[in-house]
């Protein structure tokens, strides 16, 4: 696998797009460029169309208008397994198989490399051992997946994605549902995937100030449109937030990385001062 | 990396063992059959009949035109219904899936009916397998259309009702031809039924050839349903073609419960139960799978169709009585931990 330097065309990037579900179009437009080696982060109200902004580029759903651009090429016409070399994706709700060891389940990332016939190869156990040791889940290898927590399951989706071994990683709401701990330590990963491993990832996430912590790139949706792209996280201000998630905000500066944080003004505290 | 290769070995170790167990299991209760029935025949004349078969002679004659073709059908059969069975539960991701409560094996018992009793096509009888395969398609299809129809899409519980519906309907189809017709009942009454004794080697070899197209279908199709057993949208991520792999699997459904009903009859439950004996076998879709199911649903059958003839002999029940008998509690069984 090569790693993608910061010069070249982008791996990933859309034309004009438009798409949305059956005949119901949810995005309008959509003209962007993935940084390589980057983590970016697609935010946005419940309903602004980032999941199904992410489908689009991981081509689970057609567009309606426009195009999705892999290194240049359209991705609806490229052949779905080459695709799946060069652009993984974790989908919001994978079914979890029963009684299947997580080796076996990280080993399935292998598919686009197999062909029919094609015996398992050194190339696979190696990939997949790789994957197993980046996501801290080799001491799991032979566990059911079916027996772990919340967040170990989601580590090894991520390992099962890893061995797939692209350059693009497109991940759909990976913190939901975990804990806080788990939410931290599944973003720390990620920024791990992109700064040690050169990979390129695009993530939706719910949660505005994690982001904010560690992404490097920001892309901000409302009403299926692109409303803001931000190069860095110390680009995002109070009235951008405010805007797109129809909340009024209090910009604070984290202590220790200086990146803002938004908080949410209560109406509890303003009838308060009020009063007072 | 040694511990992967030691996990590797074991796993195929267990895998030969499994296999070589049914598949023994398999040959064992197939002697019997063959040597055990209204008139036992010891096991040496078998093997003579086998090798130097002699049309004079009597035993020679009961294991070869009688007991031989019935033994090969049941074999076909519980090994077609019990793939078919397993790709219906992994494609549409439900343990409760077999031809006979989806629809299929109604459809195909429809299809034969309709063509025996209004002869449209010249060559039927070499055609039998097609036409009940694709009265299993027809009717299977309408079963999911009208299943997936609403809000929620195709939910389990939808299918299987949807199933029960359409399979009565076409049931009701069926008997109503078949009173009105008599030529056409006396022609089809055992093997409507899913008895064993209207098997013939005639039926059981123009099965073969849609039952391998079947098989040769569902084993190229394995890996990529073993992908989809992660979901759709995964699957598609690991390139996988989703819509066209479910295509490919339940048209090799199709094919398989066809060639089956077409030698024996409507039998139920074999591809319920097949799967169910074998743990965490639907999370990995291969061909050792589909090797050992098969082998399953043949044994299985093979019991069945044995225990038909011997429990109230001299009288014989109808083989596809007793695979309901089992079933019907498998599906149950399987019913409450699920809905649990």
């Amino acid at each position: 696998m090569t790693v993608a330097s910061h010069g070249q065309p982008p791996l990933l990037s859309t034309l004009h797009l438009d798409a949305g579900h059956g005949s119901k179009q949810i995005l309008q437009d959509i003209h962007l460029a993935i940084p390589n080696g980057k983590m970016t982060v697609l935010l946005g109200p419940n309903g602004s169309g980032k999941s199904t902004l992410l489908s689009t580029l991981s081509r689970l759903i057609s567009p309606m208008k426009g195009q999705v651009l892999l290194q240049g090429n359209n991705i609806a016409q490229l052949p779905t397994r080459d695709v799946a070399k060069q652009l993984g994706l974790l989908p919001q709700h994978p079914i979890v198989p029963e009684d299947l060891t997580v080796k076996d389940l990280v080993s399935r990332g292998r598919f686009p490399h197999q062909g029919f016939l094609k015996q398992w190869s050194k190339q696979d156990e190696k990939a997949v051992n790789h994957a197993l040791e980046v996501t801290g889940t080799k001491e799991l290898a032979d566990r059911l997946v079916d027996s772990l927590s919340g967040g170990q399951r989601q580590r090894v989706w991520i390992a099962m994605v890893l061995a797939q071994e692209t350059e693009l990683i497109l991940l759909d709401e990976p913190t939901t549902f975990l804990d806080m701990r788990h939410q931290v330590e599944l973003l720390e990963m990620l920024v791990d995937l992109v700064q040690h491993h050169g990979r390129t990832i695009v993530c939706v996430l719910h949660d505005l100030n994690l982001s904010l912590q560690y992404a490097d790139h920001l892309i901000f949706l409302k009403d299926g449109q692109i409303r803001h792209t931000l190069a860095h996280p110390s680009h995002c201000h109070s009235d951008m937030v405010e805007e797109v998630f129809e909340t009024q905000v209090l910009a604070v500066t984290h202590p220790e990385t200086g990146l803002p944080i938004f908080l949410p003004k209560s109406q509890q505290t303003t009838k308060a001062s009020a009063v007072a | 990396m040694s511990l992967s290769a030691n996990t590797k070995t074991t796993q195929q170790c267990s895998h030969t063992r499994r296999l070589g167990f049914i598949t023994a299991l398999v040959i064992g209760l197939t002697a019997l059959h063959l040597l055990y029935g209204a008139r036992s025949i010891p096991i040496g004349t078998l093997a003579q009949a086998l090798f130097h078969y002699n049309p004079h002679d009597f035993d020679h004659r009961v294991l070869i035109s009688l007991r031989l073709p019935r033994v090969l059908a049941m074999l076909l059969a519980g090994s077609c219904l019990a793939i078919a069975g397993y790709l219906l539960q992994i494609t549409l991701r439900n343990r409760l899936s077999d031809p006979h409560l989806l629809g299929l094996n109604a459809g195909a018992s429809l299809a034969v009916v309709l063509v025996t009793a209004f002869p449209i096509a010249p060559l039927f009888s070499m055609v039998r397998p097609l036409v009940a395969s694709v009265g299993a398609a027809l009717l299977f299809s309408l079963v999911l259309v009208i299943a997936s129809a609403g809000k929620k899409g195709l939910q389990p519980l939808k299918l299987i009702f949807c199933g029960i519906a359409f399979s009565a309907l076409a049931g009701a189809i069926t008997s109503t031809i078949l009173i009105l017709d008599e030529d056409t009942l006396d022609q089809l009454r055992f093997w409507l039924i899913g008895d064993g004794a209207g098997a013939n080697l005639h039926t059981v070899l123009i099965s073969l050839p849609f039952a391998g197209a079947g098989l040769v279908l569902s084993l190229l199709i394995m890996p990529q349903l073993s992908a989809m057993s992660l979901g759709d949208a995964m699957a598609k991520g690991l390139g996988a073609s989703v819509q066209k792999i479910r295509f490919m699997s339940l048209l090799a459904a199709a094919l398989l419960t066809g060639s089956a009903v077409s030698a024996v009859g409507p039998i139920g439950f074999i591809g319920l139960i097949s799967a169910a004996l074998w743990r965490g076998i639907h999370s990995r879709p291969s061909a050792y799978s589909l090797a050992l199911v098969a082998i399953t649903g043949a044994a299985i059958l093979m019991a069945a169709d044995m225990a038909a003839i011997s429990l109230f002999a001299p009288k014989e029940l109808p083989t596809g009585a007793l695979t309901g008998l089992v079933g019907a509690p498998v599906f149950l069984w399987i019913f409450v931990r699920r809905m649990r």
